[in-house]
């Protein structure tokens, strides 16, 4: 990697030192020095030096100038901001970039409802504390009717911790058979980050279109068994905050996922997996699936790859 | 184990002399956002760290992240205190700051002009863990913004 710090190096060729410009420093800054008085070893070290305890600056050798460069030419150019045309040493607000599919997966169901293609991706582009932040989850029948359902968030995302970024924008969640196609806006506000043991959090708020609140949290945790093979237990949760009579969801906790995936890293950007998912209803939700004769939960097998870019 | 605290200059260097001021420098950084720099800042939102020319300078490092952190500074020596006097601390380019850890350093400053001070991790200086040290005749006058 090139070390682009032109504007150092050019200095440094010119560095000079002269003794009478170093004679001539006092002994004012002696006042301002903070205490080492919590550091009796380090006091200590700057005592027992008995050989300069006038504290005079050390006598510093000379040599010659290049020519055509005054002493006072180095010290303005090395009290002053570099030139415009020099180059930054280091690029340190550059924007990135990312994407990763976390589920990319085939599912095949323990009864005769249809096996579907189920992902769960985020794409994010931006820097240290602002970022643009695209989630996108859902399914879709793989062999068979075109039936589906998918959820997209476009969110800003501002690191507000070290470990948690809040986030804030729309959520487009869409229903579609071969004859229908439902749609919902919603506003989202989502707390997203690492708790503590490496745990992965997502909490997101919205509120639709008609006004309706729910709650969506999703944890994950990445448990190493070597350095490449990973167990990782995931729960997804839904909560309602009133009855929405229009998609069948009852006030207070409304559904799950239980996930658990073995997966290999073949790379840390390519790594497939197997595993298994429990879908369930509970409680209000659950009763109206129940009342209209349809399941209240299913079993799936998986597998698929995560894998970024 | 060896330790920092068991290296000794076999000479005495030449300038050597007790401190004349000091500073505190905190290595700060979040692993998990790859964020990286000194006091916090990275080197775009940082001034330069101005050394007065032929002053002896106290750097204490104190390395606030989970990583350890090898600090480069081109140009001057780093005199590293290993718990000894100043006869026999040793002459570094290159100290390794290791996590949780307070570090000292002395500094002669007898190179005039504008100077790299970074994290070796290439990373890490690529992200921000680099200052620009500018040995000037006096501290007076204003900070020098290092992105100009």
């Amino acid at each position: 990697m090139p070390m682009r710090n032109a504007p150092l190096t050019f200095m440094t060729t010119v560095a000079v030192m002269l003794s009478g410009q170093a004679g001539a420093q006092d002994h004012t800054g002696m006042e301002q020095m903070p205490s080492t008085a919590d550091m009796p070893m380090h006091k200590e070290s700057a005592q027992t030096d008995d050989q300069q305890a006038e504290r005079t600056p050390p006598g510093l050798d000379v040599p010659p100038l290049p020519a055509g460069i005054t002493l006072d030419e180095v010290f303005g150019a090395a009290d002053s901001e570099p030139p415009p045309h020099f180059g930054d040493p280091v690029m340190d607000e550059q924007i990135f970039g990312f994407v990763l599919f976390d589920q990319f997966e085939y599912r095949v169901t323990d009864d005769d409802a249809p096996d579907h293609l189920g992902w769960e991706a985020d794409f994010w582009v931006g820097g240290d504390l602002n970022k643009f932040w695209w989630k996108s989850e859902g399914e879709a029948i793989f062999d068979g009717p075109n039936e589906g359902e998918s959820e997209n968030d476009f969110l800003y995302s501002r690191l507000v911790t070290p470990f948690w970024s809040l986030q804030t924008g729309v959520q487009y969640a869409s229903e579609w058979t071969p004859d229908d196609y439902e749609d919902r806006w919603s506003y989202v506000l989502a707390l997203q980050g690492v708790a503590p043991y490496q745990v992965e959090l997502d909490g997101s708020a919205l509120v639709s279109e008609e006004g309706d609140v729910t709650l969506e949290i999703e944890g994950e945790y990445d448990l190493r068994i070597t350095q490449r093979l990973l167990l990782q237990p995931r729960l997804a949760l839904g909560l309602a905050a009133q009855d929405i009579d229009e998609r069948n969801l009852g006030a207070g906790i409304t559904s799950g996922d239980l996930d658990l995936r073995l997966r290999y890293e073949i790379t840390r950007e390519f790594a497939p997996y197997i595993g298994a998912r429990y879908h369930f209803l509970v409680g209000e939700t659950e009763d109206l699936a129940s009342a209209a004769g349809e399941k209240t939960e299913q079993w799936m097998v998986l597998a698929g790859v995560r894998f970024a870019f | 184990m060896l330790t920092y605290s068991q290296l000794r200059a076999l000479e005495r260097p030449p300038l050597r002399s007790a401190p004349t001021r000091e500073f505190y420098l905190h290595l700060t950084g979040n692993m998990h956002q790859f964020i990286w720099g000194f006091d916090g800042k990275k080197w775009s939102e940082s001034d330069m760290i101005r050394f007065q020319f032929g002053e002896r300078v106290r750097i204490n490092m104190v390395n606030d992240t989970m990583m350890s952190h090898p600090i480069h500074l081109h140009g001057m020596w780093m005199d590293l205190y290993a718990g000894g006097n100043l006869d026999t601390n040793p002459r570094k380019h290159t100290v390794n700051v290791q996590p949780a850890e307070l570090l000292t350093v002395d500094i002669t400053a007898d190179a005039p002009g504008q100077w790299a001070f970074h994290c070796h991790l290439l990373y890490h200086m690529e992200a921000g863990m680099f200052r620009t040290v500018a040995v000037v005749r006096s501290l007076e006058g204003g900070s020098i913004d290092a992105n100009a």
